[in-house]
Formats: C-alpha cells, sequence, structure tokens
C-alpha cells in the first residue's frame, strides 16, 4: 500500500512538471544524445578509446572558453569543428605518429581544460564565472535550459548520427574489430575512421550538454560495459546498449527534478547502480 | 531467453525499489488551487526553480500578462544612466552553482532603501509579468502586488 501511495505521488510529480516546456525539451534531448552516445559507446570500448570522450569533452571545453571570449553568440560554430579536428588528429594517433593513443588523448585532455579555464578568467566577462563553469563541467541545470533553437540543433544532429550509424553499420562493425583485414580487402578504412571520429565529436558536443565535459566518458562507457555483462554478440550489445542508455538517462533526469540533484551527475549515478545491476545479473546467468 | 528473463527481474526489483523514495511536494497538491496564480515557482524544487526562470528570461513574452508567486532573495542595483534603482528577485540551483533572477516592480509609493528589506533577505512576490517600453530598449517586469518575507 506504501509503495502503490509513493509511486502514485512520484507519478503525480512528474506529471505536473512535465506541463513545463524546458522540462519536456530536456527529456526529448536527453534521450537524443543517450541513444547516440551509447551507438558509439560501443565501438569506442571494443576499440580501446574509452577516455577519447573525456579528452574530446575537454577540447570543447576549451573552444566554449575561447568562444566566450570572444563573445560569440553561438559558440557552436567555434565548439563543433574544433571539437571534429581534433578527434580525427586522435584517432589517428596509432598510424606511424611520435606521440601514441591514450599520452595523445591525456595530453591534449588536460592541455586544453587548462588553457579554457585560464582563458575563462582572463577574459570572461560573465557575473558569475564559477558557476558557469560548473555547469560546463558537470552539467547541473544546462539540459534544462534549453531554447528551441538548441533543441532542433540537436535534434538534427542526433538524427544524422544515428543515420549514419544505420548506413555505415557493418563497416563500423569491421573497423571495430579487424581495421587490417578491412584495409586488405580494399575497403578504406581511413574513410570509416574519419566518419567515426566526425561523429563521435558531434555526439561528445551534445552530451555535454547533458551531462557535462567531465562526465561524458560515464554516458559512453558505462551503457556499453553494462550490455557486455550479459550480451556477447555486436548487434545484441549495442541494442541492449541503447536502451539501458535510454533508460538511465529517463531515471537520471526525473530523479534530479524529484530530488532537486545535480542532472549530469545523476544520471551518471543511476548509469553505475545499472552498470552493478547488470553485472550481478551475469553472475546469476552464468551460474544458472 | 534466461539472460533476458533475469534482466528483466533486475529492472523489477530497480523499478520496486524506487516505489519508496518519493518526496512529499506540497507543490502538487496547490497546483489545483491555481485559480489566480499561474505560476507558482515558490513551491518548485531547486533546480526546477532556476530553469524556469531561466525558461522566463530568455522567453519573457510567453510569461506576459501571467501572474507569477517567486521566492528569492532580494537584490537591488543602482543605473547611473538611468538614475534609478533596479530590484531583482535571485534564485539559484541547490548546489548555489548558478543562479538566475527576475527584475520586479513593487506596486505603490515605495522608497529605495527605507521601504525595502535589506538585500540578500529572503522574500516572497506574487504580480503579473509585463513588458515595458523604454528608451532604447524593452524590459520585463514582475509587476509586485505584494512584497514580504519569505521563510
Amino acid at each position: 500500500m506504501g509503495a502503490c501511495t509513493g509511486m502514485t505521488e512520484i507519478i503525480t510529480t512528474l506529471s505536473a512538471n512535465f506541463q513545463y516546456l524546458f522540462v519536456r525539451y530536456a527529456l526529448i534531448v536527453g534521450v537524443l544524445i543517450a541513444l547516440c552516445s551509447s551507438l558509439l559507446g560501443v565501438t569506442l570500448v571494443l576499440k580501446r578509446f574509452s577516455f577519447i570522450g573525456d579528452g574530446l569533452s575537454h577540447v570543447a571545453f576549451g573552444a566554449i572558453s575561447i568562444a566566450a571570449a570572444l563573445n560569440l553568440t553561438n559558440n557552436f560554430l567555434l565548439v563543433l569543428p574544433v571539437t571534429v579536428i581534433c578527434a580525427v588528429l586522435l584517432l589517428r594517433t596509432g598510424q606511424n605518429t611520435k606521440i601514441k593513443g591514450d599520452a595523445a588523448i591525456a595530453m591534449i585532455s588536460v592541455g586544453t581544460l587548462a588553457i579554457g579555464y585560464l582563458i575563462m578568467n582572463l577574459f570572461s566577462k560573465s557575473s558569475n564565472l564559477s558557476g558557469d563553469v560548473c555547469t560546463t563541467l558537470f552539467g547541473s541545470t544546462s539540459i534544462l535550459t534549453l531554447n528551441e533553437a538548441e533543441v532542433w540543433l540537436c535534434g538534427i544532429l542526433s538524427i544524422l548520427v544515428i543515420a549514419v550509424f544505420l548506413l555505415f553499420y557493418h563497416k563500423i562493425f569491421a573497423v571495430t574489430f579487424d581495421e587490417d583485414f578491412m584495409a586488405a580487402t580494399g575497403v578504406k578504412a581511413k574513410t570509416y575512421n574519419l566518419i567515426l571520429a566526425v561523429i563521435i565529436a558531434v555526439v561528445i558536443v551534445l552530451a555535454m550538454n547533458l551531462v557535462g565535459a567531465l562526465l561524458i566518458s560515464a554516458l559512453v562507457i558505462f551503457p556499453a560495459l553494462s550490455s557486455m555483462r550479459i550480451y556477447k554478440n555486436f548487434k545484441a550489445v549495442t541494442i541492449c546498449s541503447v536502451i539501458v542508455s535510454v533508460v538511465c538517462a529517463l531515471l537520471g533526469i526525473f530523479i534530479a527534478i524529484l530530488a532537486s540533484t545535480p542532472v549530469g551527475s545523476t544520471i551518471v549515478a543511476v548509469n553505475i547502480a545499472g552498470f552493478l545491476a547488470f553485472s550481478m545479473a551475469g553472475l546469476i546467468a552464468r551460474r544458472a | 531467453m534466461k539472460k533476458t528473463v533475469v534482466v528483466l527481474f533486475f529492472i523489477c526489483v530497480v523499478c520496486m525499489a524506487v516505489t519508496g523514495c518519493s518526496q512529499k511536494d506540497n507543490g502538487t497538491d496547490d497546483f489545483a488551487d491555481l485559480g489566480i496564480i499561474d505560476l507558482d515557482i515558490s513551491k518548485m524544487s531547486g533546480i526546477m526553480v532556476y530553469s524556469q526562470v531561466v525558461h522566463i528570461g530568455e522567453n519573457p513574452a510567453e510569461y506576459v500578462g501571467k501572474c507569477i508567486k517567486i521566492t528569492g532573495q532580494y537584490y537591488a542595483s543602482y543605473n547611473e544612466e538611468t538614475a534609478s534603482y533596479y530590484h531583482y528577485v535571485i534564485v539559484g540551483d541547490e548546489a548555489l552553482c548558478c543562479q538566475a533572477g527576475l527584475k520586479f516592480i513593487w506596486k505603490g509609493d515605495h522608497k529605495y532603501p527605507n521601504d525595502y528589506p535589506a538585500l540578500n533577505t529572503n522574500i516572497e512576490l506574487i504580480g503579473i509579468y509585463e513588458k515595458r517600453e523604454e528608451p532604447g530598449k524593452t524590459n520585463y517586469y514582475l509587476i509586485a502586488d505584494s512584497l514580504s518575507p519569505a521563510e
């Protein structure tokens, strides 16, 4: 009886909050971002590029700082191209470069974060610098303060990402598991790596609105890892990852609204709980 | 099939666990009583309050004519160009990471600073959101019928 009353109160409160346009915007964009990031997450985890989300989000933070210092009204015009360029550079680190994989990510990640914060301190005209930095890094309220233009932009970019993933699904599968074989059969692995880099950059820039720059890796990694506890083939892991990511994002937003907690951290906490639950479920399924 | 059943079982367990986590929100009872007040920001949780005020600030035309109730901290500033004081009610999210505010005009013959509360006092306002054309710009104000200390 107590559980029924509690559930009714939760549903009533959430229904009351759905009347607000910015809440509906947050749910739409949250679902789309969770969907896109989970699609990429499986590939990134399997290619051992889990931390690239972190590196690129710090690059995006640096670009946001420059955009703020230059007083650009729409920072997407600077942030997206800069992040795409860095994604392309980072993903080709395995190919005859002097600075390899994780070192390159670490270098770019901390460098851009430090320079971004420095630029914000020196040149920002904001009256609440620490609040702006906090929001950008942790995404405490960003998803709930989107305007209509931003929602449309997120929607269009998300649909493009999903369309590219579905169109090039088999090629992405091949470049994830055996890039050398793919190149040996005459398929241009470099082209598909480039496409992957571009969509990763787009997803990272979008995901900063949901969880902030510091927590993006969780959104990319946890759904994929959770799914891998149960399923072992690429298609099943991808589908499960999408479902887990979307459910965790929705639950995280609902809990943040009800309990007034920062949205980004709450979504990550729900993802962690999901990972633990899937790990236990995987253990039980293997022993059964 | 077995794995899927186990996963579904865990999802059900999580849902059952969450049912005990409700927070009594007096605001949900008052939504039915909004006969006069169109938007009661005072009953919202911290994160919703901040987001709502930001939405009002970015889309003011949508709220013109609406009766709004809000609680927040009082702040005033002097503008040398117009030689007048501007009054604000400031709200923040729970972590006080971010703050936003609404400009307001208190109806009646009230003089600053004698008739107004001290800066950073928690106040409650009820009023109509209006558009005012001023020299060189358009401003939006909450025209407050009442201003009282909030708990």
